[in-house]
């Protein structure tokens, strides 16, 4: 009995076991075949143009001074205290990058350091997010940076003062155009690569304009070059067709290479919406007109 | 940088060496940071000078804006031949699919000023990206002087111009032969304008059917009867080098492959065999007719030389081998053949040699007919219940669907190899209504698809080479 209730027992066990782990045999896993997934390293417009470390020195000598007062005074009403020094600061500095910045609320904070001087368009993008502080350190600031921002004020005084109009705002916004100015004066910004969304938005806007020889024999060998010469406002200034020899013996070649050419020099196209401030490194582009994905199904 | 300079120091089994080696170790050490700096800002300095390349892979495949002015003519007659020609010149465009002719409301140059030189500037606003103007003049002999210009509005450039002389009644083919030039300088393909069809005309109940041979300009102008439907006629197809039609027909109740001139008006048959021939088509030379030829009840392919007569088997197979076709270059035949135990299409050598299958999806594969550029082989398929026209290439690969419906059949090239022609009938519904035949062409892409209007129910159309 006992015996044949211990085996009983026991095989149950067992069985119970197998049938909660399983057999290794059993449960052998298929091996994974290992797909290899193609992987594309871009520059993400964030990252590549995120200012160096160097900017930050910059807030915190003057946050020390104005967390105190921030809770004290928060909204306008600090205002007409200080109103006889600050008047003249805030003025000369808001004026050069504030201007745009109604047009554009939505950008990301790191692209501050993107929009370099030339250009204060892009510079409004940074400035909604930070705002609201600024106002409150500001008018504190106002005495400690008194001298080192009135000697920027000056100079920027000089170099522009088209729009005396939106003085109210540019009290608001005016610690960012600085911090801007300074991360557009360094060398790195200019420089700075294009990034794969900027360029993106200029192959999307060819969608309007590039015709493609449709249905063209050998269509999938068709690469079109074409070098462009580009004004600072984005218009094209030169468009020419790289590949002149093959122009003049493959008729396919000519009427891909004359579409490409048409598409550059579309009214609809122009001006390309690429970055003004990064004016430097699109001024001379190589377009190439590749119709190959356009044509998957096709040899 | 400097570790590794150490490690492969230390690996120096040269005492001596690495005395010397150790001697500069101290200047190279200090000026590796230096030379680090200084790499890093050429480095960043280069891509700032090179070109920026922007790749662009998507455009759109939206017909070309063209706008076609009438061509001018100075007095009312050159002047109503103008508007004429500019109209059968701008449908044409049209219906190719590629291009989108700007209506006349639009255009803000108009009038003699034209003639002159365009001001590029009012062609851009609305968007015309290219510009054709021309001018019509009468001569004292009666001829027709007609002029054209294609111009690229964008690039202010001429990209063609040409002049013509012709008589009156001439003037609706040299609108085709100018919508060819347009067509062959903004496509680089040869254009199909200046092209005639042959087609089966029917009318009649489905019981007393009868069929009359029908010609017409590509766009459906100039339609004339060619037979007078005493007799069965079916499966005509055009030479590609003279105006001459092959088909099969019934005369005398033999059905038997024939040759007609248009020209002459002239009917013969083509060789004395002793079955029933069938499925006829020209070599790309106009030479020889290749054919299938019936006999107890198994066909074979045949082609015979038009001059001598000759005739040569090229295959021996107990399965039904039909609807051959010649390769551009006259080097491979494709054709039908259920030797597999389906309808399939093969190609093989134009002696009959080296037989390969090359479809091989499902359903069953008919009317093979090869690109006259060579790239494809536009086919009938039967699927499910439904017909397709389809286009492979000529190893079997990258095949695709371009129509489909209850009855298409009988692909016909233009000669050009990008369009497509073939007849779609609907279905008849119990009353007996529906049911027309229409003649269709189609773009090789798919898109594209237009009916060539005919006074009857079309079917088995032939489209003709240019015209020479």
């Amino acid at each position: 009995m006992i015996r044949g209730t211990s085996y009983s027992a026991l095989l149950h066990v067992v069985a119970f076991l197998v049938a909660w782990f399983g057999l290794p045999e059993l449960r052998r896993d298929l091996p994974m075949l290992d797909a290899p997934i193609p992987v594309e390293i871009v520059t993400v417009a964030e990252m590549t143009n995120a200012p160096p470390p160097t900017p930050e020195p910059e807030p915190e000598p003057e946050k020390p001074t104005p967390p105190p007062p921030e809770p004290v005074k928060p909204p306008p009403p600090p205002p007409p205290a200080p109103e006889p020094a600050p008047v003249p600061e805030p003025e000369p500095e808001p004026e050069p990058e504030p201007v745009p910045e109604p047009k554009e609320p939505e950008p990301e904070p790191p692209k501050k350091a993107v929009p370099p001087p030339p250009k204060p368009k892009p510079a409004p993008k940074p400035s909604t997010k930070p705002k609201p502080p600024e106002k409150k350190v500001k008018k504190p600031r106002e005495n400690n940076l008194m001298t080192s921002v009135l000697k920027t004020v000056e100079k920027l005084k000089q170099k522009t003062q088209p729009e005396p109009e939106k003085k109210e705002e540019k009290p608001k916004k005016y610690k960012i155009p600085e911090k801007l100015r300074q991360s557009a004066q360094r060398p790195f910004d200019k420089s700075a690569p294009m990034t794969i969304s900027e360029l993106d938005a200029v192959a999307r806007q060819f969608l309007k304009c590039w015709n493609v020889p449709a249905g063209a024999r050998d269509a999938k060998n068709l690469l079109v070059e074409i070098s462009v010469q580009a004004n600072p406002d984005g218009t094209i200034r030169r468009a020419q067709i790289l590949n002149q020899s093959r122009m003049r013996s493959d008729p396919f070649y000519r009427t891909a290479a004359e579409s490409a050419l048409r598409a550059v020099l579309n009214p609809i196209c122009s001006p390309l919406k690429l970055p003004p401030a990064k004016y430097q490194r699109w001024k001379l582009m190589r377009l190439k007109f590749d119709p190959r994905a356009m044509f998957g199904g096709e040899r | 940088m400097a570790h590794n300079k150490d490690m492969t120091m230390k690996r120096c089994n040269m005492t001596t060496f690495r005395g010397i080696l150790l001697g500069i170790r101290l200047p190279l050490r200090s000026l590796i940071f230096p030379l680090a700096v200084a790499a890093l800002i050429v480095l960043r300095a280069s891509p700032a000078a090179a070109e920026l390349v922007i790749d662009i892979t998507r455009g759109n495949i939206d017909p070309l804006p063209i706008a076609v002015t009438p061509f001018i003519g100075e007095a009312s007659k050159e002047a109503q031949i103008g508007k004429d020609i500019s109209a059968v010149l701008s449908a044409d465009l049209e219906r190719s699919g590629l291009f989108r002719p700007i209506p006349h409301k639009a255009f803000i140059q108009t009038g003699a000023s034209l003639a002159v030189r365009p001001r590029f500037g009012d062609w851009r606003i609305i968007n015309a990206q290219a510009l054709v103007q021309g001018r019509i003049e009468i001569q004292e002999s009666g001829k027709l002087r007609i002029e054209f210009r294609l111009w690229d509005v964008f690039a202010e450039r001429q990209m063609a111009g040409q002049a013509y002389f012709t008589v009156a009644k001439n003037w609706r083919r040299v609108a085709h032969i100018i919508a060819d030039v347009i067509y062959k300088r903004m496509t680089g393909e040869d254009g199909y304008f200046d092209t005639r069809m042959v087609y089966i005309a029917e009318s009649g109940p489905a019981n007393k059917r009868i069929k009359r041979l029908a010609i017409m300009d590509q766009d459906g102008a100039n339609h004339r009867f060619l037979t007078d439907g005493q007799y069965l006629v079916l499966t005509p197809r055009f030479s590609p080098t003279a105006q001459e039609i092959t088909y099969l027909s019934y005369i005398g109740n033999k059905p038997r492959v024939y040759i007609f001139n248009i020209d002459t008006g002239q009917q013969e048959v083509l060789g004395d065999f002793p079955g029933m021939t069938y499925a006829p088509r020209f070599s790309p030379d106009g030479n020889k007719v290749i054919m299938s030829l019936a006999t107890d009840g198994n066909s074979e392919l045949y082609s015979m030389d038009i001059r001598t007569r000759t005739a040569q088997r090229l295959t021996n197979n107990p399965a039904i081998d039909t609807s051959p076709s010649y390769s551009p270059d006259s080097q491979r035949v494709t054709f039908n053949s259920d030797r597999g135990g389906t309808q399939q299409i093969y190609v093989m050598d134009a002696d009959g040699d080296d037989i390969q299958r090359i479809s091989f999806g499902k359903g069953r594969y008919a009317t093979p007919v090869w690109s006259p550029r060579g790239d494809y082989i536009a086919f009938t398929k039967i699927k499910g219940g439904e017909f397709f026209i389809g286009v492979m290439h000529p190893d079997g690969s990258g095949e695709r669907q371009l129509a489909r419906g209850f009855l298409v059949e009988g692909p016909t090239w233009a000669p050009n190899g990008r369009v497509l022609s073939f007849f779609k009938q609907g279905k008849r519904d119990k009353k007996g209504r529906g049911g027309e035949s229409r003649l269709h062409v189609i773009d090789i892409t798919g898109h594209n698809e237009r009916e060539i209007v005919t006074p009857l129910d079309a079917s088995d159309p032939a489209w003709s080479p240019l015209i020479p």
